[in-house]
């Protein structure tokens, strides 16, 4: 079952994310040049029940920051996180260890989350464990029956990480964060380690996990064309701001920051036409970071097409331009 | 058609490890022509990388050569005395590797670096004529700024500016034939696209003149190769031009990788992945490697291993369903 935007629950969101603030320290060489980065810059997001949003961005951009602040994995600096209602910035370590029975991760790379001298079995054990959320008896049929949910067999449970293959492991990634069955799961870009082919089956395996749990996901990726297929609407990030925010077809279609279309155009497509000899106009050049960024309130504006003058001055917003998409961008306002 | 540059005969590579001989390449025989860009593709572990590395003989000590051929010109390379096999490296052939940060040399600057490969092979003895030429070799990649560039380390270098580096440093001494051995896949989309269309622009300008381009995406595939193999255990499985590879490929293996590409103008429900993954090559399946995934499976495919048949012109496919 495929939830649309506006079959969900607006005025109930599973969680809320205002003002979102997450910044590092970087130091300098002298004290003076010490710096401060921004890798979350005031992010508003809502996450509605069963639906899978779509967090797009290049690396760097703060999307998996973002995603571990939410499960305050990291502690954010300022703003509210709201999970079914409740604050739960303020929670203390005890509260918010109980909330993350209901809130897991999946990590990116399954060859370095995976304990490589703890068997498959104890992996995905070890949070019933942890949590006390099964009798010691129980443990082993949940681990079997997470594993079944998978698609892997009850009797690799034995097996240690390196007698998988890379899907295989990010199946047990998958494994760990269910078996608690959580209601939200962040998934931060659970298939860019993998080959094309598996990458379907793990795609295939995430959709159909969550109709029969009605899970939740916030799905970290940056490539445009697996979020695509499995996000019902998604948010392009850039340098921690939120850029954009659309239903899926809509945001491809009519893709109205100059970001987003730049992101789209960057997929590497399947011609449908014999090709065509392409010579491409002018060499393409990097882009040359003048430090102008730095100043300006827009903060894609040193690579931005249609830049002006006005757009270092202006303070920008997230303006709704049609039902549901969002857009912070002068062309728009 | 043009001349043969690079043809690879019956090649057969194995691997010793801990648990038995893995054949990694078994029997592959591919021809690159002049002036073309061929791309490999293939799942990782089905032997794209390994057959880029025979080409040079930079394979690790582990592995060995047990049977067949890689003619360059008319040069075997896998029996050409070392001393002459250095002047192909970088020289007629160069490489382009997955990981621009690993390629370099993180405690030399990126000057010294392309100036190191000038050197050996341009015989430029002044030292501001090699100046001079690596200057200009970061320019024809588009490196901004090339005369700072030139005084940094690889690791002041973004990812993509690495792998521009990179590319400088294999076109420095106008190589016959490039490797280049999944270039973008570490990149970011958006950088990916940048340095797939400066080699899209290098080969029009005819800096490069040919290309084996190994990658894992058919998108990529379309955009810049000619024609395509299509590689499956150690096996060349399919081999055509890009257009009857793309539209109109046989090779159940060849159309499961298509069905499993995430398109961006696909629509979500034809997402249909190949099921299965690639089988170990130290106990490889009998016949036909692809018969346990393959959904159209006869009788005869365990049994016996099909060859590459031609079904039309240039269009070869190694699958007893379209044997005559």
């Amino acid at each position: 079952m495929v939830y649309l935007y506006s079959d969900l629950d607006k005025n109930n969101p599973l969680l809320v994310i205002e003002g979102l603030v997450q910044y590092f320290p970087r130091r300098g060489i002298k004290r003076r040049e010490d710096k401060i980065m921004f890798a979350v810059d005031n992010v508003n997001l809502s996450v509605f029940k069963s639906e899978t949003l779509g967090l797009v961005g290049e690396s760097g951009s703060g999307k998996t920051t973002l995603g571990r602040t939410i499960l305050r994995l990291l502690e954010p600096k300022s703003g509210a996180i709201y999970f079914r209602g409740q604050d739960i910035v303020h929670l203390n370590s005890k509260q918010m260890r109980m909330l993350r029975v209901k809130m897991q991760m999946v990590f990116q790379n399954p060859h370095s989350s995976l304990n490589p001298r703890m068997t498959a079995g104890q992996t995905i054990g070890r949070p019933l464990k942890v949590f006390g959320r099964a009798k010691k008896s129980e443990i082993s049929d949940r681990v079997k029956n997470a594993l079944q949910m998978v698609g892997l067999i009850p009797d690799d449970c034995s097996k240690y990480p390196h007698e998988f293959s890379g899907g295989q492991r990010q199946r047990i990634g998958i494994a760990r964060a269910i078996v608690l069955n959580p209601e939200f799961l962040i998934l931060d870009e659970p298939t860019s380690a993998l080959d094309v082919s598996v990458q379907a089956q793990i795609l295939n395996l995430l959709s159909g996990l969550k109709e029969q749990f009605e899970l939740t996901y916030l799905f970290i990726s940056h490539d445009l064309g697996v979020v695509r297929h499995i996000c019902d609407r998604i948010a392009v990030m850039y340098k921690g701001q939120l850029l954009e925010i659309a239903k899926t077809e809509e945001l491809l279609e009519n893709a109205s920051h100059p970001y987003t279309k730049v992101l789209i155009a960057s997929v590497p497509r399947i011609t449908q036409k014999p090709r065509q000899k392409r010579i491409p106009r002018c060499a393409p050049r990097t882009i040359q970071l003048d430090g102008a960024e730095m100043d300006s309130k827009c903060k894609f504006y040193s690579r931005c097409e249609f830049r002006k003058e006005e757009c270092k001055q202006k303070e920008l917003h997230l303006v709704e331009i049609e039902n549901g998409h969002k857009v912070r961008c002068h062309l728009y306002e | 058609m043009s001349e043969k540059l690079l043809e690879i005969r019956d090649l057969s590579v194995h691997f010793n490890t801990f648990e038995g001989v893995a054949r990694v390449l078994d029997g592959v025989c591919l021809t690159l022509y002049e002036g073309e860009v061929l791309g490999l593709i293939g799942e990782s572990g089905s032997g794209k990388t390994v057959t880029g590395l025979t080409v040079l003989r930079l394979l690790p000590i582990s592995a060995k050569v047990v049977s067949g051929s890689v003619y360059f010109h008319d040069d075997n390379l896998l029996v050409l005395p070392e001393y002459k096999l250095r002047d192909i490296r970088g020289g007629g052939i160069s490489l382009v590797f997955q990981e621009p940060g690993t390629s370099l040399n993180p405690v030399a600057k990126v000057g010294d670096q392309l100036m190191d490969v000038l050197k050996l092979h341009q015989q430029i003895g002044d030292n501001n004529a090699v100046r001079a030429k690596a200057m200009e070799l970061l320019e024809a990649v588009n490196m901004p700024r090339p005369s700072l560039v030139m005084s940094q380390y690889p690791h002041q270098l973004s990812a993509g500016m690495q792998q521009r580096v990179a590319i400088a440093m294999a076109i420095a001494s106008n190589p016959e034939l490039l490797i280049a051995d999944e270039p973008t896949s570490s990149l970011d989309v958006t950088v990916g696209k940048r340095i797939l269309e400066l080699m899209i622009y290098l080969k029009e300008k005819r800096t490069i003149s040919s290309l084996l381009f190994i990658t894992h995406s058919f998108g990529i595939i379309s955009e810049i190769c000619d024609r395509v193999a299509a590689m499956y255990a150690g096996n060349i499985v399919e081999y055509g031009d890009v257009y009857t590879m793309l539209h109109k490929c046989c090779h159940p293996y060849t159309k499961g990788l298509i069905n499993s590409v995430l398109d961006i103008d696909k629509k979500r429900s034809e997402l249909k992945p190949m099921k299965g993954t690639i089988p170990r090559l130290i106990n490889p399946p009998s016949g036909c490697g692809f018969h346990p995934r393959c959904p159209e499976r006869m009788d005869k495919c365990p049994v016996e291993k099909p060859n590459l048949n031609p079904i039309a012109k240039n269009h070869f496919v190694a699958c007893h369903a379209y044997e005559k």
